[in-house]
């Protein structure tokens, strides 16, 4: 027999809500590294550092948990293959301990492949080698509505990764603030007016000047920033305890890892070191 | 079937939701032993939104756009069922089914760079085109042999993107394309205690071209600045093939007239995967089948039972176990970014896993009152196998799988309260499920960030919930066979805040953590039945 069954009436009416609960008391310290060199000729700069418990009922802003005496060194191989010590003199900064800084400018090559390791307290850390790769310059910026488009050349036949920083400038050229997008190029793949935009940005005022820089990134790294977005979505505060359908399809929690592997456990470890190429400032 | 947001003001206004499905069947007696079978199916969800362009800053406007979703479920059959003899007799089906998906937006004027308009199209979608004639042969009263063949066609289009807007360019995925040919016979024996079910399947499956297929440096992970070389296959061409024999075998002893013992296995190979690291399904998830990079599910499993009725046959008792093993399961890396990726492989991990349990229940079947007592104790873990052990969820190490629930407890019953009326009562208990906490934080550049635990290492809080509901039997009308009833009742009757998941944020540097519910208070509802 056939059978039908319609749900004629249905008063369902999902409630769905959102409870403010304590932070989790459970801890789990680790240590982070991060840093990147750029095309750009300068000092190397990483952040290292330890975590920090989530509760923290004081009211004040936690102190950092250093690591004190980081043996740090660069390494370069070129296109002959040959591997070398670009750098191991670094030292900690007096004014941010978590900031170990190289005591000579570094001049990167173009093409070449450049990691770092880091040994502390007899554990060392190793990032994977990327290469620095050709800048690509910003040809043109738009101003479509309240968004700014920086307009490039994609180079073709060949996956590449972006990170654009939209700087924003009074009349006076004094910095008001930035934006970031970061972009493969799935959409614009070797097209000669491939853009990146920002999003409709409220602050945003005609009358201003904007300068958009283009970072040229490794698909390790471009996946490592990508990371940083997706939690920084997920960490964005709501004031009000609304229920928020949108986590129903949320993807799993993601862990800033990137490149950088602890050689004693072969387990990745929070942080990253990116090799970046970066345009000159395009400012219109 | 339409629905409005009147409510919801000007912007949305002009926004449309609706759906329909319409259902056909046509039979043809051609004489006493062919019969020929045609239905179709065709379903769609519409959401249609339309979104006036905002005023700039600079006294500017934006384009009107309009953005149309759209999900259609499309499924033909045609079946000629035709008697051989008295013993044989043969069905022959074929199917084709599709689903797909698109997302078309329109604007008006001032998209694109030069204030041109723009229209963009995105459409993707799953077909299959099937083939079965199934034979069942009588050998006696009590023995009975199923044998035939089974033939799918898979097609997956993953992606094609279609836009006017300058600087945005057109793209298609390659469709994917899978054949599986599956010849299969089985033998059912009853004899006066023992029934005996037996069967094996041997399944092909071929990943076919036209695709190009990436091959990967054998030194380091998947990713895209791994990739040696790509290879272009022809249309047709296999690119890889996978096959194996599938098992099954099953026994069942009764021990008294009111007892059963049964005892089974079975294996089945699995070669389309779904792709999705959402924690519910998405209209969007991706569909993937078997190939160079992804190898087929395999999944063994034993499974045990023991059935009993009491004298007065009022009561069942059931007690069942099983063991299960899974080897190729996919799982996604950490951050997996799956959405418009040509490389998917790049983001998954081979699995393997296993799961066991055991399964209580009492059923009360006749009386005023009646209804069943459910619990079940299961465990259900995987670890990541990839050889790169940097890669590898957890270190390599087993974890709870996003659906490991040990304890589920679930109760039903049904009260006649009346010739017309009657109650029903649903409670279920069960272990909360396993999530990945933040467990510390840290700040780069002035800007906080949280670290979290190795996945699924916590447990949410455990979940319970009531339903009840009243139902209302009015007398048939036997002259039209119309027989309708109406359910009153609540759902989640005294407001159960169930977590589905919990998270932290940061706002304005200080950390806060919050419990969502995807139900968060009692639901009213009423339902009309009929069936004619």
């Amino acid at each position: 027999m056939k059978q039908y069954k319609l749900i004629c009436i249905s008063l369902l009416t999902i409630f769905s809500c959102t409870e403010e609960i304590s932070p989790s008391d459970e801890f789990e310290p680790k240590i982070f590294i991060f840093g990147e060199i750029t095309s750009h000729q300068d000092y190397l700069s990483l952040k290292i550092g330890r975590t920090l418990p989530l509760n923290n009922s004081s009211g004040i802003e936690p102190l950092p948990s250093t690591v004190e005496n980081a043996e740090i060194a660069l390494f370069s191989r070129g296109n002959n293959g040959t591997s070398y010590l670009v750098t191991d003199d670094f030292s900690a900064s007096l004014l941010d301990p978590e900031d170990y800084i190289s005591s000579q400018v570094v001049t990167p090559i173009i093409g070449n492949y450049y990691w770092i390791e880091v040994t502390i307290d007899g554990i060392k850390y190793e990032s994977s080698p990327e290469q620095l790769k050709t800048p690509i310059a910003v040809t043109d910026i738009e101003v479509v509505g309240n968004q700014v488009r920086a307009i490039f050349n994609d180079p073709q036949n060949e996956i590449n990764h972006y990170y654009a920083i939209f700087n924003f400038y009074d009349e006076n050229d004094f910095f008001l603030f930035d934006e970031t997008e970061l972009s493969n190029d799935i959409l614009f793949d070797g097209n000669e007016n491939a853009f990146i935009e920002t999003e409709d940005t409220a602050d945003f005022n005609g009358e201003n000047k904007y300068g958009v820089t283009l970072m040229h990134l490794n698909f390790d790294t471009y996946q490592f920033y990508q990371n940083i977005t997706i939690q920084n979505q997920s960490n964005e505060g709501d004031e009000e305890e609304v229920g928020d359908p949108g986590r129903l399809f949320e993807s799993p929690p993601t862990n800033l890892t990137g490149n950088i592997i602890n050689t004693s456990t072969n387990r990745l470890i929070l942080g990253n070191f990116g090799v970046v190429s970066i345009s000159d400032e395009f400012i219109k | 079937m339409t629905f409005f947001f009147p409510a919801l003001g000007n912007e949305v206004e002009n926004n449309k939701v609706y759906f329909y499905d319409l259902n056909s069947k046509l039979t043809w007696d051609i004489n006493e032993n062919n019969k020929l079978f045609v239905s179709g199916y065709f379903g769609a969800d519409v959401m249609r939104l339309k979104f006036d362009g905002e005023t700039n800053t600079d006294g500017t406007k934006d384009p009107d756009e309009e953005i149309d979703f759209r999900w259609k479920n499309t499924t033909a059959t045609l079946r000629w069922n035709h008697l051989f003899s008295s013993k044989l007799f043969m069905n022959v089906s074929g199917i084709y089914s599709r689903y797909n998906y698109g997302l078309s937006s329109e604007n008006d004027g001032g998209g694109g760079p030069a204030n041109t308009s723009g229209t963009f199209t995105w459409k993707s979608s799953v077909e299959n085109w099937i083939f079965k004639p199934d034979f069942t042969y009588y050998v006696e009263a009590n023995t009975k042999i199923r044998f035939g063949l089974h033939n799918t066609l898979y097609k997956f289009t993953p992606a094609k993107i279609e836009t006017s807007e300058i600087g945005v360019s057109s793209f298609d995925f390659e469709t994917e394309k899978g054949l599986e040919i599956a010849p299969y016979i089985e033998y059912e024996k009853k004899w006066k205690k023992l029934s005996m079910n037996a069967g094996l399947r041997y399944s092909w499956f071929g990943n076919m071209g036209p695709y190009t297929v990436a091959t990967y440096s054998d030194e380091l992970p998947k990713s895209v600045s791994t990739i040696v070389s790509t290879k272009a296959y022809n249309s047709g061409e296999i690119i890889k093939s996978y096959s194996g024999f599938e098992p099954r075998l099953s026994f069942n002893y009764r021990l008294k007239d009111n007892q059963s013992v049964k005892l089974g296995y079975n294996r089945t190979f699995q070669y389309i995967h779904l792709i999705s690291n959402t924690t519910a399904a998405l209209p969007f998830d991706i569909w993937k089948p078997s190939g160079p990079h992804i190898k087929p599910l395999e999944v063994n499993q034993i499974s045990a039972g023991y059935a009993y009725d009491t004298p007065n046959r009022n009561y069942n008792i059931s007690l069942e176990g099983y063991y299960k093993t899974f080897k190729n399961m996919v799982e996604y890396k950490n951050g997996a970014n799956l959405f418009l990726n040509e490389n998917l492989e790049t983001q998954l991990l081979p699995a393997n896993g296993f799961a066991y349990g055991t399964e209580l229940s009492v059923f009360k079947n006749k009386g005023e009152f009646t209804g069943n007592l459910n619990y079940t104790y299961s465990v259900t873990k995987r670890k990541t196998t990839s050889k790169f052990s940097s890669q590898n969820i957890n270190n390599g190490s087993y974890y709870p799988s996003n659906y490991d629930r040990p304890h589920v407890f679930n109760l039903t019953s049904n009260y006649k309260l009346s010739e017309k009326w009657n109650m029903g009562v649903f409670f279920t208990y069960q272990t909360g499920r396993p999530t990945t906490l933040a467990t510390s934080r840290f700040k780069i550049d002035g800007q906080d960030f949280l670290s979290y635990s190795d996945r699924n290492t916590y447990r949410l809080t455990n979940t319970h919930r009531l339903d009840l509901s009243f139902n209302y039997v009015p007398k048939g009308n036997p002259k039209t066979k119309w027989e309708s009833s109406w359910s009153f009742g609540v759902y989640n009757v005294y407001g159960r805040k169930n977590a589905f998941s919990t998270y932290s944020t940061f706002n304005n540097g200080q950390l806060r953590s919050f419990q969502f519910s995807v139900i968060g208070s009692p639901i009213p509802f009423i339902t009309y039945n009929f069936k004619f």
